[in-house]
């Protein structure tokens, strides 16, 4: 056993992706792009959101349809959207993995299935049924239900770097033996009440770090998404012949209190978890992800950060494709360098963006070369994390 | 998932500390247990309308919340787990070792997180008040508290927190020391600091009132008449090391080894089914290498909730056997109350005691035992002094998830 953990399988679900449409390739191919990444100023944007919000129910770049397409595939306790689309997530990665069709060397019985929820669930809109909100919490009951999976379910809460801490404290549980199999996943739902709160607050905190006469910009192209990856050790993906698995090459997590008006700070804090991380990594860093923050006041921060560390290594950030995805950005990142990393083609580094930030086409770059790629979050409450992913044939 | 101190380095428990409503430290708790007193307030007044009794809800003005000079300006939560997590790293002797920037893990269970308050949110949408101003001035503030307690603990313990906060209904705490073990175990870690928390709170009180998971009064587990459970706030952490680190660092105190854990998900309709608690005190007994006979305490889930209780009998008797007669089987329910994942903390808090002095702490239901258990071992009304090597502690969900875990003394020589 060599004890290291590869990713065997992932799912997408996204508002932009049809059923049946592979998930990443839409990334790099274009097809994802919501072409209607917005940017406003502060004063704009109160007028903005109102005005987007009662358009288009809550949702103010798409609108994602994720009923049910057939009764067949909700043929269990759904208790909504957060699960059914956690739901095709988590079944599209199984697919990959190889597990529905062989489930040989794959033991379900001890598979945690673990989610990663950016603050509270809060569901679509006001007049819900009471306690709706905690179905975002119960997706990993639901899933290990109707999948079968009997290891311990249970979510994570750490902002937008929830996903990325999910990773890094729950793989451990494959090393140790506990389990054989670990499904990270998450579902984002941009909604009425969270872009009213977000918003305004996120436009406060802006205004006192931006006194100095600078004017900040605020990406609103949320989107809905949900992803799903497989992982577990790689001498167990051996033995079903899954196709070159990503591996994952260690990570660090923690929480560190955001301090607005020291950007220093949070200069410091980038730089010190990169660190270490890429000390236990014998291999060249290639390629850093970032988050696909809408938060534009920490992504700079991350870059700067970023680039005084590793001043020659592309910075990439898919959110202008994606839409702000929360806290499942993150593993959307994960996902977009895995893909990479296997075949050689990453998106277009965000160090060619224009100065307005959006009506960039996706291109596609290569660079069969690297071997290793970071992917960085910083949740604006404080939590930090790295992921380190490795070429899978070396 | 399955955990053992057999084949990897074994874990001990050198730091403890919980809080619940009329006892704010394990000395104080475990005082008032072998008196027979409750820790709970016996009058809390009412809640949305309805007249409550027996409910646990921490005074927010106690004085053991004044830190250093601080009282008042934090929330209840934040006050609460900065108390539990002072005194379990205080416990444990770790503030004298350790620089600022060492990394550690804060592991923290809840049972939903922090809750926003829908009734308030409802009522104002009904009523056509202005939801924003209520969203920014209330709302926020709730949704915050939770990671406003990190920066809180981060200052007060000088660390830097690898925290997450981990929700998996009642099963929570459990998880974050299932995830503490294999952050040590592998290496990643010297320590973990896991905890959990929850407030009893509107929210939860409807959930339970229209789910008849609540008995207004003193809730009765294993008894006759158990209809419900009595609900409380709550808070607790334990520092878990490996043995090899805590020997070589001079820990003093040595609570107990966790010698086998099982978590597992095994649904059914309403809670967890008898095959699945079987299933995980087996694996746990396996992953600890000793038999059901050599445990000599059982620290029950016990909720008093009808369905679960008899579920939970049913299944350590298929375990257990006969000597479900003899094992003193224990809940501490109507003395703590029930705080959701915190309450992991308190049963093991108890559970310490029990092992350092060779005693079982009597408890106080069920005074008329169900009728198909009556001959088990409930352990009711007297202090029982008897060796206490071995406890396994039970807890479960009600969306099916199952957690057993044994403590051995560290002195037993079992390994």
């Amino acid at each position: 056993m060599s004890g290291a953990i590869v990713i065997s399988g992932i799912g997408i679900s996204h508002a932009s992706i049809q059923e049946g449409e592979p998930g990443w390739e839409q990334i790099l191919a274009g097809k994802l792009d919501l072409d209607t990444s917005l940017l406003a100023h502060p004063s704009e944007l109160t007028e903005k959101l109102e005005r987007e919000i009662s358009q288009q129910n809550g949702t103010n770049v798409t609108v994602a349809e994720f009923s049910p397409r057939s009764k067949k595939d909700s043929g269990f306790r759904i208790s909504g959207e957060s699960s059914y689309n956690v739901y095709v997530a988590v079944k599209k990665a199984l697919e990959q993995a190889s597990v529905t069709r062989s489930r040989k060397g794959f033991d379900h019985k001890n598979t945690a299935v673990v989610n990663c929820i950016l603050y509270q669930g809060l569901e679509r809109e006001m007049g819900i049924k009471p306690f709706k909100f905690q179905t975002e919490h119960q997706s990993p009951a639901f899933i290990g239900d109707i999948f079968g999976l009997h290891g311990p379910h249970f979510s994570f809460k750490e902002g937008e770097s929830a996903g990325l801490n999910a990773l890094t404290t729950t793989l451990p549980l494959l090393t140790s033996g506990a389990c054989s199999s670990v499904i990270i996943s998450g579902v984002a739902q941009p909604n009425v009440l969270f872009t009213r709160i977000e918003c305004l607050d996120e436009i406060n905190k802006l205004q006192c770090v931006c006194a100095n006469g600078e004017e900040p910009l605020i990406n609103t192209s949320f989107s809905e998404s949900a992803v799903a990856m497989v992982c577990e050790l790689e001498d167990q993906a051996a033995v079903r012949d899954v196709e070159k698995p990503v591996k994952y090459l260690g990570g660090n997590s923690y929480h560190r209190s955001i301090d607005y008006s020291n950007p220093g700070q949070i200069r410091n804090e980038v730089r010190h978890i990169l660190k270490s991380v890429v000390k236990h990594i014998d291999r060249q860093i290639g390629v850093i992800y970032i988050d696909n923050s809408w938060n534009r006041f920490i992504r700079d921060l991350q870059i700067e950060a970023t680039r005084e560390l590793f001043p020659d290594i592309q910075i990439i950030s898919i959110g202008e494709k994606t839409g702000n995805c929360f806290q499942v950005g993150g593993l959307l990142n994960v996902i977009s360098a895995g893909y990479g990393l296997q075949t050689g083609y990453f998106p277009i580094s965000i160090s060619t963006l224009t100065e307005s930030g959006n009506s960039i086409l996706p291109r596609q770059v290569h660079h069969p070369e690297i071997e290793c790629a970071l992917v960085l979050s910083v949740s604006r409450l404080g939590g930090y994390s790295v992921v380190a992913l490795g070429k899978p044939e070396i | 998932m399955t955990l053992s101190s057999q084949t990897k380095p074994e874990i001990v428990i050198t730091g403890v500390s919980t809080a619940t409503p009329l006892a704010l430290d394990q000395q104080t708790l475990v005082t008032r247990l072998l008196a027979g007193e409750t820790c709970i307030v016996p009058e809390f007044g009412e809640i949305d309308g309805d007249s409550v009794r027996n409910v646990g809800i921490i005074p927010d003005n106690h004085e053991a919340f004044t830190i250093d000079g601080e009282s008042g300006q934090y929330s209840i939560l934040s006050r609460i787990l900065r108390l539990v997590i002072r005194n379990a790293v205080n416990d444990a002797g770790l503030f004298d070792i350790y620089g600022s920037r060492h990394e550690v893990p804060v592991l923290l269970g809840s049972c939903y997180g922090s809750k926003p308050d829908y009734y308030r949110l409802l009522a104002a949408q009904n009523t056509g008040q202005n939801i924003d101003r209520i969203i920014k001035e209330e709302f926020y503030n709730l949704k915050f508290r939770e990671d406003a307690v990190t920066c809180e603990v981060e200052k007060l313990v000088g660390f830097q927190l690898a925290k997450s906060t981990i929700i998996s209904q009642c099963l929570s705490g459990f998880i974050a020391i299932a995830l503490g073990i294999s952050m040590i175990q592998t290496g990643q870690r010297d320590f973990a600091i896991v905890g959990a928390f929850d407030l009893f709170d509107r929210i939860i009180y409807r959930v339970a009132l229209e789910n008849g998971l609540l008995d207004k009064g003193f809730c009765k587990p294993f008894d006759q008449d158990h209809c419900g459970t009595n609900f409380s706030d709550g808070a607790g952490a334990i520092v878990i090391e490996s043995q090899s680190h805590a020997e070589s660092r001079g820990a003093s105190n040595y609570y107990a080894k966790i010698n086998g854990l099982h978590i597992g998900n095994y649904p059914d309709v309403g809670g967890p089914m008898v095959s699945g608690i079987c299933k995980a005190m087996t694996q746990a007994l396996q992953s600890a290498g000793i038999s059901a006979n050599q445990i000599d305490m059982i620290s029950s889930h016990g909720t008093g909730i009808p369905k679960i209780d008899q579920q939970e009998c049913i299944a350590l008797k298929k375990v257990f056997k006969d000597q479900v007669c003899d094992i003193p089987i224990t809940s501490y329910v109507p003395n703590v109350g029930y705080s959701f994942a915190a309450s992991t903390f308190t049963d093991l808090a108890i559970a310490f005691d029990c092992m350092e002095n060779n005693r079982v702490i009597g408890v106080l239901s069920p005074q008329t035992p169900l009728e198909a258990f009556k001959n088990y071992n409930f352990g009711v009304g007297t202090n029982q002094e008897r060796p206490v090597n071995n406890v396994m502690k039970l807890k479960l969900s009600l969306n099916g998830g199952v957690g057993a875990m044994i403590l051995s003394d560290v002195n037993s020589g079992v390994s």
